[in-house]
């Protein structure tokens, strides 16, 4: 399929309008916090995808030299622990890329990237968009900050598993993924809650309850609904600030062109 | 239908100090065995990183009748007290028990005020009502 200018937040019809900002999840946040000219070294490079729940990006078998922009979806990096127990160690929204964003000897693929939330992705080669980086100082922020990105998610995932209860733990992922896709409903199997955080099904259906109970969340099966997240937050491990919006990948490239553009975040 | 094996169906139910938490969905386990050892996961899962403070808690195993076969005190399975002698650690156990026991007796304490308010109030709307036709 061709690739639709409009979803990345950029008019095919009036290429100086100003950056998208705030457009919810029909955009990609970084490509539309980058200038016409940054973006058009991309844009022909870029295809529309669409990918269901379940779809595996790379694994350690199944290498991949491309770079995904979530539009609508969402992406678990998951790292197998022994046992067959899987954990995830990150995830990428619209504010953010994943994929091949690193050379091709540093890339560690010992981690498996699945689609958990199924929706619209930007695809492009990961070579072309590390060239395009060499050239443009705009994509190269963007690469290091989607980098930076997923290894501070790394970090912060290890501690918190290390650290914090099971509960804690859920009402983090909960709010993050709720942050991230910009929406208090979620389309999810207590199933892969579990798998996510490394826990028992029922461990979530207790945890899942209890919320319920004091008014949090509604849940249905596989739908979640937040219905407090300020209160959700609180319930949440510190986790959350450590992780919060002002370091986001498209929030700091925003941020970047602030002092010259005005640009709110 | 002739031929199939019924698997038993089991729920957890979590105890905390202040709630009854219900596990509505329940899962499938070949015996009390196995759902013991599934109970003892979720114990695991649920007091990491709190062990101290959730040694009171408590997982019961339900049939598919909701009727209790056992139950599990997340302090006997406390991996961060294993290391300590018996002498040391019974007591942490004991302790825990009784709390346990103190909660129980708090939450019928609870559900009996709440059926007492519920009377109440049916008998004020019956008096009202009562008091209505007289007047």
């Amino acid at each position: 399929m061709p690739y639709q200018i409009d979803i990345a937040g950029h008019s095919a019809a009036s290429p100086t309008t100003p950056l998208a900002t705030g457009v919810g999840c029909k955009t990609n946040r970084c490509l539309s916090g980058l200038s016409p000219h940054a973006f058009s070294l991309l844009k022909s490079f870029l295809t529309e995808v669409v990918l269901r729940e379940g779809t595996i990006l790379w694994d350690s078998n199944k290498v991949s030299s491309d770079v995904y922009f979530p539009v609508s979806g969402l992406v678990s990096i998951v790292l197998d622990a022994s046992d067959g127990v899987s954990v995830e160690v990150g995830s990428i929204c619209s504010q953010a890329a994943v994929g091949a964003l690193f050379e091709p000897d540093q890339r560690d693929f010992s981690t498996q990237g699945v689609v958990q939330f199924g929706g619209h992705f930007l695809r492009m080669p990961g070579p072309q968009l590390l060239l395009a980086a060499k050239e443009n100082s705009e994509i190269q922020s963007l690469v290091t900050y989607c980098r930076d990105w997923i290894l501070m998610q790394a970090q912060q995932t290890a501690a918190c598993n290390a650290a914090h209860t099971a509960d804690r733990r859920f009402c983090r992922w909960l709010f993050q993924a709720c942050e991230r896709m910009d929406s208090d409903t979620l389309c999810l199997t207590q199933e892969m809650i579990a798998s996510l955080l490394a826990i028992r099904r029922t461990t979530v259906t207790l945890i899942a309850q209890k919320l319920q109970v004091e008014g949090l969340i509604q849940y249905r099966r596989g739908k979640i609904t937040v219905l407090d997240r300020v209160r959700l937050r609180a319930a949440a491990c510190e986790c959350c600030n450590s992780l919060a919006r002002q370091h986001w990948p498209s929030t700091r490239l925003l941020a970047l062109k602030a002092p010259k553009s005005r640009v709110q975040s | 239908m002739r031929g199939d094996v019924q698997v038993p169906q089991y729920h957890f139910v979590l105890k905390t100090r202040d709630d009854l938490i219900p596990d509505r969905d329940g899962s499938e386990w070949p015996n009390d065995a196995a759902a013991q050892e599934e109970a003892t996961l979720i114990a695991q899962d649920l007091m990491r990183n709190q062990e101290a403070k959730r040694g009171s808690w408590r997982i019961e195993v339900r049939d598919q009748d909701l009727l209790p076969r056992s139950e599990l005190l997340f302090a006997e399975i406390d991996q961060t007290i294993a290391h300590l002698p018996t002498e040391l650690r019974e007591p942490h156990i004991l302790a825990s028990r009784r709390i346990a026991a103190f909660s129980d007796a708090m939450l019928a304490v609870r559900k009996t005020l709440a059926e007492v308010m519920e009377t109440l109030s049916r008998a004020d709307a019956v008096m009202t009502a009562v008091v209505g036709k007289r007047g």
